[in-house]
C-alpha cells in the first residue's frame, strides 16, 4: 500500500515537475515564449553566413529556377505527419484533389489522367543548418494535349516550403511534426488557395500571409546594398508611403547602387556581421540627406518597398531575387537567399511571439 | 527653455495635471478627450506637447505625470521622444514618467522594433504600455489607466505614491533592467 | 466610305462610354438632333456602334469627321493623356503682330505636309481662343496612322502649346518648327513640366492658379475659425505648442496661398549633391563625388499633399523651396547639383 502511494506520488510530482520545466512540446513552446519576453528577441547583430552548406549540395538548376520569380510569402504552422518518403503519393493525391476542385461535383479517381500534373521534389541544400528540415518544391504542370509535342510540361504554379536557420522554432516542435515555416508561392492565387486547402486538410497546418514590416525591409535593404557586385543592374530604390490626408503621397528614393554601397561601407564597421546600429545609421543617413534637400522627415513615413540589383521586397509579402544567371555563378547567391529567407523566418518567430503575448 | 522639474511648484487644489508628449497631434487630442470623459474626483488638466522643452514664458500648473507617446510606425516619433527626454529632470523618473507605444497591433506597419521601446523605457526606469489609440474602445481603456495613474502621481489616492506604483508596475509587468 | 474609314469610326465610337455617348455626339455636331433621336441608345453597344457607323456612312462622313469626333472624345478625356508644355519666344526686336487663326492653321498644316507628305492634321476650335489640333502621322510612303495621333492645344497669341506625348520622337522637332513658324515665334523649348491635368498646366504657365482664390476665399476663414474653436474646445486641454502650430499654419498659407493648388501628379528630382552627415562627421567624408539620387514624388494631387505635410508634422515649415517653387517656376522635373 505504502509503495503504491509513493509511486503514485512520485509520478504525480514528476508530472508536476514536467509541467514546470516544460517537458511537453507545448510547454517547451510556452517556456521559450516566456524566455523571449524577458530576453531581447531581436538579434542586435546578424552574421553574414559563409555559404558553405548551400553551395555544396544544392542543385544549381533548381535554385536558378527559384530566382527571377516573384514569390508571395506565407507563414506556415508545422506539418503533422509529413514524410519525405511519401512525396510521390502526395503528388498524386494533390493532383486528384485539384482535379476534383476544378470540376466540383464530379467524382474523380485517384491517378486518373487529367490535363494537369503535380510534382513534389526536395530542394537539396536549401537550408541554414544541418538541423533544418529539407526544403521541398511543389509544382502544378499542364500536360500538353498533343502527344507528339515531346510531352513538354508547362509550369502553371510553383510553391516551395523551407526552413532556414529555424533553430528556435525547431526547438519547440515534437517529432510528429515537420517544421517548414516559410511557404513561397508563384502562380494564380486560386491554385495557391487549393494547394493550401489540401495541405491544411492533409497535414493539419495553417497558412497565413506574411507581411514584411518596415523594420525588416530596412534590414533587407542594408544587407542587399552591402553585396558587392561586378555589375549593378538596377538602382537601390526605397518606396515610402507618406501618411498625409486627404491626398496620399508616395516618395521613391533611388540611389545609384555604387553610391549606396559607398554609403554602406562608410557606415559598416564590424566585419563579418551586420548590426542593428549599422542598419539604423544607414537609414538615418538616407533620412538626413533627404531632409537636407526637401525638409521632409522620411522617418515619419512608412517604408513599403525596397529593391536593389540583388532582390526586391514589398511590405505586402512579395519578394523577388533579381540576380541573373551570370551573376549568380560568380556571386554567392545563396548568401542573398539565406539572408532574405532568414529574415522571413525570423519574422515568423517574432509574429508567433507577438501572438502568444496577445493571448 | 528649461528642464522640467516635478516639485518646483505648489499643487493646485484638487488638481491633477498630465503632460502628453508626442508627434501624433490628432491622436493625443483624442486621448485627452477620452481622459476627460472618465469619471474622476480630481480636477484634470491635460497639457499636450509635440516635444520638450516647453515654451518657458507660460505659467502652467505643477505637472504630476508625463507620458511620452511613441508611434511604432514612425521612427521620427521615437527620435522626438528621445530628444525630449533630455529636458526632463531626473527626479521625474521616480514614478512620474511613463511611455505609451502605439501601433503594435498593426505589425506590418512597424518601423520600430518593440524591443527598442522596451529598452528605452527600461533605461529611464519607467513603465511602458502598448496601446492602440486609433480605436475608441482601446483608447478609453488607456485613458482610464492614465487617469488612475495620474491621480496616484498627484497624490490624490490615499496610501499609494508614484514611487510605490512604479515599483509595483516593475515587478509585475516589466522585467527589471538588470534582467536585460 | 471605305472600309478603313468605317473601321476608324467604329473604333472611335467604341471608345466612348455609353453614359457619355449622347453628350459627345452632340458636341461633335455632325449628326443632326433629329438623326440622333432616331437612334436607339438603349441597345447593346456593339449594335449601337453599327447603327451610328451606318448613319455616318449615309451622311457621307469623311475621315476628317472621324478625326473631329476623336478630338471631341479626347477633350472629354484629357486626363487620360500626359501633357507636355512647350514655351516659345520671339527674337529680339520682333513685334507682336496681328494673329489670324486661319492663317495659323493653314501654315501649320503646310509645314507638316511639306515634310512628311502623308500626314493628316485636323483642327477644332475650343473655348478661350484655343485650338485643338490632332495630327495623325505618316511618312513619304505610309498613310497616316489614325491610331497613334498626337494632340496639341494652342492658345492663340500666347507663347505656350500643350502636347500629348508623341509616340514618334523623331517628329517632335518638326512639330516644334510648325508651331513656331505658324504662331510667328522664333524659338521653342520643351519645359520641364508635365501633368495629366491640362487645365492645371495652363493655370501654372499662365499664372492663373492664384486667381481661383475668390471662390475659395469665402470658405477659408470659416475653416480657420472652426480650427481655432477645436483647440479651445475644452479649457482643461492645453496645447503647449499652439504658437508653433499657428506659425506652421501661417507659413504654409503664405507659401501655398489660400486657393486650391493646381493639380499635378508627380515631380522628379535628380540629385547630384555631396552627402553631408548630421550625426557623424566621418560618413563619406573623404568622398569627393556626389551621391547620385533620383527622387520621385507621386500623388493624385501632389501640391495639396505637399501643403499638408508641415501641418501634419511630417515636414518643416517652410517646406523646401525645391518643392514650393513648382508652380512658380512651372517645373516638375529638376536636376539639382551643388553650387
Amino acid at each position: 500500500m505504502d509503495s503504491y502511494e509513493s509511486t503514485h506520488q512520485h509520478i504525480a510530482s514528476s508530472r508536476l515537475k514536467d509541467y514546470f520545466i516544460g517537458a511537453t512540446p507545448l510547454q517547451k513552446r510556452l517556456e521559450s515564449v516566456r524566455k523571449q519576453t524577458s530576453f531581447v528577441p531581436t538579434p542586435p547583430r546578424r552574421k553574414i553566413p559563409q555559404c558553405s552548406q548551400l553551395q555544396e549540395d544544392n542543385d544549381p538548376q533548381k535554385v536558378a529556377f527559384l530566382l527571377h520569380k516573384q514569390w508571395t510569402l506565407y507563414s506556415l504552422t508545422p506539418l503533422y505527419k509529413f514524410s519525405y518518403t511519401n512525396l510521390k503519393e502526395y503528388a498524386s493525391l494533390l493532383s486528384a484533389f485539384i482535379a476534383a476542385e476544378k470540376q466540383k461535383g464530379l467524382a474523380v479517381e485517384v491517378g486518373e489522367d487529367f490535363n494537369i500534373k503535380v510534382t513534389f521534389s526536395t530542394l537539396l541544400g536549401m537550408k541554414g543548418t544541418q538541423r533544418d528540415p529539407e526544403a521541398f518544391l511543389v509544382q502544378i504542370l499542364s500536360k500538353s494535349q498533343l502527344p507528339s509535342e515531346n510531352r513538354e510540361h508547362k509550369v502553371l504554379w510553383t510553391g516551395w516550403f523551407c526552413c532556414i536557420f529555424g533553430d528556435s522554432l525547431l526547438e519547440t516542435v515534437s517529432e510528429d511534426f515537420t517544421c517548414v515555416p516559410l511557404f513561397l508561392a508563384n502562380g494564380a492565387e486560386t491554385n495557391t488557395a487549393i494547394v493550401g486547402t489540401w495541405f491544411q486538410k492533409t497535414f493539419d497546418c495553417y497558412f497565413s500571409p506574411l507581411a514584411i514590416n518596415a523594420f525588416n525591409l530596412s534590414w533587407m535593404a542594408a544587407m542587399w546594398t552591402a553585396c558587392k557586385m561586378d555589375q549593378y543592374m538596377a538602382a537601390t530604390e526605397f518606396l515610402w508611403s507618406v501618411p498625409c490626408s486627404p491626398q496620399s503621397l508616395d516618395i521613391s528614393y533611388a540611389i545609384h547602387p555604387e553610391d549606396a554601397k559607398a554609403l554602406w561601407d562608410s557606415v559598416h564597421k564590424t566585419p563579418g556581421e551586420v548590426t542593428q546600429e549599422e542598419v539604423d545609421l544607414f537609414m538615418d543617413c538616407l533620412y538626413s540627406h533627404f531632409h537636407r534637400h526637401f525638409k521632409i522627415h522620411l522617418s515619419a513615413t512608412r517604408l513599403v518597398r525596397v529593391s536593389t540589383s540583388v532582390a526586391s521586397a514589398h511590405t505586402d509579402g512579395k519578394i523577388k531575387v533579381s540576380l541573373n544567371k551570370s551573376s549568380y555563378v560568380i556571386f554567392p547567391y545563396c548568401y542573398i537567399v539565406f539572408k532574405m529567407y532568414g529574415i522571413c523566418i525570423f519574422h515568423i518567430e517574432e509574429a508567433q511571439w507577438n501572438a502568444n503575448l496577445r493571448q | 527653455m528649461s528642464v522640467l522639474r516635478p516639485l518646483d511648484k505648489q499643487p493646485g487644489l484638487n488638481t491633477a495635471t498630465i503632460l502628453l508628449v508626442g508627434t501624433e497631434d490628432a491622436l493625443l487630442q483624442q486621448l485627452a478627450d477620452a481622459m476627460l470623459k472618465e469619471d474622476c474626483a480630481s480636477e484634470l488638466k491635460i497639457h499636450l506637447a509635440r516635444s520638450l522643452p516647453l515654451p518657458s514664458d507660460v505659467n502652467r500648473p505643477r505637472i504630476d505625470l508625463i507620458m511620452f507617446v511613441v508611434n511604432l510606425h514612425s521612427k521620427y516619433s521615437l527620435q522626438n521622444v528621445e530628444e525630449s527626454l533630455r529636458h526632463v529632470d531626473a527626479t521625474f523618473f521616480l514614478g512620474k514618467v511613463g511611455f505609451l507605444a502605439m501601433g503594435a497591433g498593426q505589425e506590418s506597419h512597424c518601423s520600430i522594433h518593440r524591443n527598442t521601446v522596451t529598452k528605452l523605457a527600461n533605461t529611464y526606469r519607467s513603465p511602458l504600455f502598448f496601446c492602440d489609440l486609433e480605436r475608441e474602445g482601446f483608447r478609453a481603456t488607456v485613458a482610464q489607466r492614465l487617469v488612475r495613474m495620474l491621480q496616484i502621481c498627484a497624490g490624490h489616492v490615499p496610501g499609494v505614491s508614484a514611487l510605490n506604483l512604479l515599483s509595483l508596475l516593475r515587478s509585475s509587468e516589466n522585467p527589471a533592467p538588470e534582467d536585460l | 466610305m471605305d472600309e478603313t474609314v468605317a473601321e476608324f469610326f467604329k473604333r472611335t465610337i467604341l471608345k466612348i462610354p455609353m453614359t457619355e455617348m449622347m453628350t459627345i455626339l452632340k458636341a461633335w455636331d455632325f449628326l443632326s438632333e433629329k438623326q440622333l433621336q432616331n437612334v436607339n441608345f438603349r441597345q447593346r453597344k456593339e449594335s449601337l456602334v453599327q447603327d451610328l457607323v451606318l448613319l455616318c456612312e449615309k451622311k457621307r462622313a469623311s475621315v476628317h469627321d472621324a478625326a473631329l469626333l476623336d478630338i471631341v472624345y479626347t477633350q472629354f478625356h484629357r486626363h487620360r493623356k500626359v501633357w507636355d508644355v512647350f514655351q516659345m519666344s520671339k527674337g529680339p526686336g520682333e513685334d507682336i503682330d496681328l494673329f489670324d487663326m486661319e492663317q495659323f492653321k493653314s501654315s501649320f498644316k503646310k509645314i507638316l505636309q511639306r515634310a512628311l507628305k502623308n500626314v493628316m492634321v485636323s483642327f477644332r476650335d475650343a473655348e478661350e481662343n484655343a485650338v485643338w489640333i490632332r495630327i495623325a502621322w505618316g511618312t513619304q510612303y505610309r498613310k497616316p496612322n489614325q491610331y497613334k495621333p498626337v494632340y496639341v492645344v494652342y492658345y492663340s497669341q500666347t507663347p505656350y502649346a500643350f502636347t500629348s506625348s508623341c509616340p514618334l520622337r523623331s517628329n517632335i522637332p518638326l512639330l516644334g518648327q510648325a508651331l513656331t513658324v505658324a504662331s510667328n515665334h522664333h524659338k521653342i523649348v520643351k519645359m520641364d513640366l508635365r501633368s495629366r491635368y491640362l487645365d492645371s498646366l495652363k493655370a501654372i504657365v499662365f499664372k492663373q492658379y492664384n486667381q481661383t482664390f475668390e471662390t475659395y476665399n469665402s470658405t477659408t476663414p470659416l475653416q480657420e475659425k472652426s480650427l481655432e474653436l477645436d483647440i479651445h474646445m475644452d479649457s482643461r486641454i492645453i496645447h503647449e505648442n499652439r504658437i508653433e502650430k499657428e506659425r506652421v499654419q501661417r507659413v504654409t498659407q503664405e507659401t501655398f496661398g489660400d486657393y486650391s493648388q493646381p493639380r499635378l501628379e508627380f515631380a522628379q528630382y535628380k540629385l547630384e549633391t555631396k552627402f553631408k552627415s548630421d550625426f557623424n562627421g566621418d560618413i563619406l567624408a573623404e568622398r569627393k563625388e556626389p551621391l547620385r539620387c533620383l527622387i520621385k514624388f507621386s500623388s493624385p494631387h501632389l501640391l495639396e499633399a505637399l501643403k499638408s505635410l508641415a501641418p501634419a508634422g511630417i515636414a518643416d515649415a517652410p517646406l523646401s523651396p525645391l518643392l514650393t517653387c513648382i508652380p512658380n517656376k512651372g517645373m516638375n522635373y529638376f536636376k539639382i547639383k551643388d553650387k
